[in-house]
């Protein structure tokens, strides 16, 4: 139990530092922005710990609510809006992964990177039309 | 777990995350304030790498800007004119920009992901409020104040595509609208087609309630005429560039 706390702990922090890191930091190094293309640390981190832990856990989700919380409190999105976009795509994630696990075993990375560039097209679509309202 | 149990879970869950939008000033207050002195490190810290690397770039550049140099010699001889008018204009009416305006000082802590928005450090408690105008000190227009918070303000850019301004082209009577369409591009969409602009031409505010007249926008960069189309359109290159912008003012009474 309290090495749970501890990760748990550890989560905020990282996650943390990384919209911290993602919005002061990395807006200089922006090189493909022309394609619109933009850095999301947060999204890539969420996605990646949710591929490293079982699929039928529930440890993954609080990657998701932490990452979309502090992308949300760091970035124009309002609260809980990334919050909610990130829960949802986990729990795809999560289905698709129990459902398919192996054929994606197979191709992980080819899958990993086809939900990377994905859910990062659709957040940013998402976005757009939600602040539009 | 049943069914049921699960549904008031997920229920309770969104009734918690909703509950959220109603603090989020607070909150993202709280988290500003206590990420300054981080955010303005990492800011400069990056600004400082963004030059080093900058430096291989700048040959390149410099190759380019001296064939550009020829073309930009004809506009620096108009802008000197125009420079050398306004200042004769302004020790005349002994007018400076601290006088044309009351003015707030900030610095820029911050970058959204998106770009088209940044963070500056003042914030309601230094009578910020919404829609004023932040220019740098050159007069250059950067955006407008879109959401204040206690100790911070989130500035939307002239860039971003919700952003129209009514703008001027120098030396031209007709008023055009400025439209900003992300990611740092700014475009004038209709420009009747017997109105002739030129490469290089200056665009600037015109008059409106929220936003004073004559602040620089930039010069026109590309101008495209369609014969099926009524209008043409140009893209803007904006005199202001945000990576190299520490800070900005932000205009209280006009």
């Amino acid at each position: 139990m309290a090495k749970n706390y501890k990760l748990i702990l550890l989560e905020i922090l990282f996650f943390y530092f990384l919209a911290v890191f993602q919005m002061s930091f990395l807006p200089h190094f922006n090189f493909f922005l022309k394609w619109q293309i933009s850095f999301n640390l947060i999204l890539f981190f969420v996605i990646l710990i949710n591929f490293l832990n079982k699929a039928d856990s529930f440890w993954g989700f609080e990657a998701g609510f932490l990452g979309g919380f502090f992308l949300d409190v760091f970035s124009k999105s309002p609260l809980p809006l990334s919050i909610l976009f990130f829960l949802i795509l986990i729990f795809f994630i999560k289905k698709i992964l129990r459902d398919f696990r192996t054929t994606i075993k197979k191709n992980l990375i080819l899958f990993f990177c086809f939900v990377l560039l994905f859910s990062a097209t659709f957040y940013n679509f998402f976005l757009n039309f939600v602040l539009k309202l | 777990m049943t069914i049921i149990s699960k549904i008031i879970l997920v229920i309770l869950i969104f009734l918690f995350l909703f509950s959220l939008s109603f603090f989020q000033k607070h909150i993202k207050n709280f988290f500003y304030s206590i990420s300054l002195p981080i955010e303005k490190f990492l800011w400069k810290t990056g600004r400082e790498i963004e030059l080093i690397f900058g430096a291989k770039k700048l040959k390149t550049e410099n190759k380019d800007l001296k064939l550009k140099n020829q073309e930009l010699l004809k506009n620096i001889i108009d802008f000197q004119a125009f420079k050398e008018e306004n200042e004769i204009l302004r020790k005349a009416l002994k007018v400076g920009l601290e006088k044309e305006f009351e003015l707030i000082f900030a610095d820029i802590i911050g970058k959204d992901i998106f770009q088209d928005y940044i963070l500056v450090d003042k914030g309601s408690e230094d009578g910020i409020s919404a829609n004023l105008s932040v220019i740098t000190a050159e007069k250059v227009l950067v955006g407008r104040i879109d959401e204040v918070y206690k100790n911070f303000s989130r500035v939307i850019l002239i860039s971003n595509s919700q952003i129209t301004i009514p703008a001027k082209i120098l030396n031209k009577e007709t008023k055009v609208l400025v439209e900003g369409k992300g990611n740092g591009q700014i475009f004038i969409d209709f420009i009747p087609l017997d109105f002739e602009v030129s490469k290089g031409d200056v665009v600037f505010t015109s008059a409106k309630k929220t936003l004073p007249k004559k602040l620089l926008i930039g010069v026109l960069k590309e101008i495209k005429k369609e014969d099926i189309k009524s209008f043409q359109r140009a893209q803007i290159t904006p005199f202001f560039n945000i990576s190299k912008t520490d800070k900005v003012f932000i205009i209280k009474n006009f």
